[in-house]
């Protein structure tokens, strides 16, 4: 377990439900924290009674709403000023970038949705829905969708499987380093070919 | 050469598609092979039914103590007096039970492990003598 999600979970333990909000809400936003680890820790201790589990479900789902729309409303608004500001006008304004915004665009409910279960992903997914302009409504609804899901899912194994928890940070957690790569891999290939047959 | 250049750049999507494929399905298998490891060694076992008073193991033990646990935490799941902790370790701290164990332990410039083992062993003394 890393000292870092060894001090979240004492941060947790003291502040409970205002730590789990801020760590949900800092994640969604980028900050590279264990959020999913500390949904499983969180209803692990509601299972407990130390927490309750109601209150750790709202908070959770609260938290990440938050976190995407103000990711989703930050990169609308200043993502491209920034990406110029750092001299990436190249990139936004090349074919690969719009290509990515409009295939996020037209399949946004399994990206935003399948993107809530990887931090990573998530802050991704939120970033380009952003710079593409995606509608806001249609943003929030499968964005607050995709957070419930994920909430339910992870607060599931900590509820259930209590002390076990642990066991399950440690298997997915490694699991999901190659899951990352391997998405990372399929995004470009099919990205490359995407690119290839509309500009043929 | 041209020709063979080619041909390999031809079919070099299906390669790279067909080595994905294969990394995907080996990880997958291995991920499904270590889970059920874990569950026959008893590590994946629910602890609690869907009905909330259902609860399949109820006992704690002092070795499931870790460090990052604060003293309220543990207080709390082996339902230790509130000066317990305090009184067996000597701990002059008021606000020691928002601390964490390895917190406390590095604030007085304690051995954390030895610590740790410290206040697990004082639990386990507890929990003997209200048997």
């Amino acid at each position: 377990m890393s000292s870092l999600f060894q001090n979240i979970l004492g941060l947790l333990l003291v502040y409970k439900y205002v730590a789990f909000f801020l760590v949900s809400f800092l994640s969604s936003l980028g900050v590279p924290l264990p959020a999913g680890s500390s949904t499983m820790a969180s209803a692990a201790f509601a299972s407990q009674g130390y927490f309750n589990i109601y209150a750790v479900l709202v908070t959770g789902v609260l938290g990440n709403i938050l976190g995407d729309i103000t990711m989703y409303t930050l990169s609308k608004r200043y993502g491209k000023k920034v990406l110029y500001w750092f001299h990436l006008k190249k990139f936004v304004e090349s074919k690969s970038l719009k290509i990515v915004e409009r295939v996020e665009n037209n399949y946004s409910a399994v990206a935003i949705i399948m993107s809530r279960f990887q931090d990573q992903a998530t802050v991704i997914v939120n970033v380009f829905a952003g710079l593409g302009k995606m509608k806001f409504k249609r943003f929030v609804l499968y964005a607050v969708i995709g957070d419930i899901l994920q909430i339910i899912f992870y607060s599931s194994i900590g509820y259930f499987f209590v002390e076990n928890w642990q066991v399950f940070y440690n298997t997915v957690g490694v699991f999901s380093w190659l899951i990352i790569l391997v998405t990372i891999i399929i995004s470009v290939l099919v990205a490359n070919k995407y690119t290839k047959k509309v500009f043929r | 050469m041209r020709k063979i250049k080619t041909k390999l750049h031809k079919y070099l999507w299906k390669i790279l598609f067909t080595i994905l494929l294969i990394i995907i399905i080996s990880l997958s298998v291995w991920f499904i092979v270590n889970l059920r490891d874990l569950y026959r060694a008893g590590e994946l076992r629910p602890t609690r039914g869907l009905n909330r008073n259902h609860i399949y193991k109820q006992t704690a033990s002092p070795d499931q103590i870790q460090g990052w646990m604060t003293f309220s935490y543990v207080n709390y799941i082996f339902n230790l007096p509130p000066d317990y902790l305090s009184g067996n370790l000597n701990i002059q701290d008021s606000h020691y039970l928002n601390l964490g164990i390895n917190q406390y332990a590095k604030m007085k410039n304690f051995n954390t492990t030895i610590f740790l083992t410290n206040v697990r062993e004082s639990i386990a003394q507890y929990t003997k003598s209200t048997q």
